[in-house]
């Protein structure tokens, strides 16, 4: 079985990136999320955010996707039962709490 | 489906209910986001505003292109769609909204990454954390 990492990074300029695929038996496993205390540790601030992204992109089969040069093409395609996408969260914070 | 739970559930706990969604125009791109975000879609009762915004693209998209993905997706607003792709960051950065959604392209969520790198604006590594999950 697969299982879900959860990499967290603070005061990283370089962008993360990750590329996934979630199959529909996949999602299953996304509730054992043990990992995810490093993502709780990381929000314990969250409330001093100016803004808080959330970016969705797509996994491997929207790799396979994106190899299609035509957006035509590209909306003819429908992800229905190829789930697949990465979450990303990025923080935005307020000059008052940057480190002297 | 429980990614899509997990995902809103955590985002209920932390508060983080997400206040407006810009995707993409491409039908995969959205679907992502709705799959993602199933609770908080532009029918749920939450009625979240979605637009639809060809800067978070690096597709070129027509105007027939543009047409289909608005019959398909009748609740998303394509106000957008011919906007000035310059200029995202601050573009986000000054919206109202404080949680934002933005779905697309793995491609182009690199590059707008990237971006904050060589961004005039005022934004600094301290000012900027960024914080992956990876579903493998």
């Amino acid at each position: 079985m697969r299982k879900m990492s959860t990499s967290v990074q603070q005061d990283v300029y370089e962008p993360m990136f990750f590329s996934s695929s979630l199959s529909p038996q996949i999602l299953d496993t996304y509730s054992v999320v043990g990992e995810e205390m490093q993502l709780k540790e990381a929000l314990k601030e969250h409330d001093k955010f100016d803004k808080f992204v959330i970016l969705v992109a797509h996994g491997e089969t929207a790799s396979t996707i994106e190899n299609e040069s035509s957006l035509s093409s590209l909306n003819d395609i429908s992800l229905s039962g190829k789930v697949s996408y990465t979450l990303h969260f990025i923080f935005i914070f307020p000059k008052k709490y940057l480190p002297k | 489906m429980s990614v899509s739970g997990e995902t809103a559930r955590y985002c209920s706990s932390k508060s983080l209910t997400p206040q407006l969604f810009i995707v993409a125009p491409q039908r995969c791109a959205i679907e992502s986001a709705l799959i993602a975000f199933p609770t908080f879609g532009p029918e749920s009762i939450y009625r979240q505003r979605w637009v639809s915004d060809t800067r978070c693209t690096d597709a070129f998209a027509t105007n027939s292109d543009i047409k289909r993905l608005q019959e398909a997706f009748p609740s998303i607003s394509f106000e957008h769609a011919s906007s000035d792709k310059n200029d995202f960051i601050h573009y986000i950065t000054s919206l109202e909204e404080k949680i934002i959604v933005i779905s697309s392209t793995s491609s182009w969520i690199q590059s707008f990454l990237s971006e904050f790198n060589h961004s005039k604006s005022d934004l600094n590594s301290s000012q900027l954390r960024v914080l992956g999950i990876n579903l493998i």
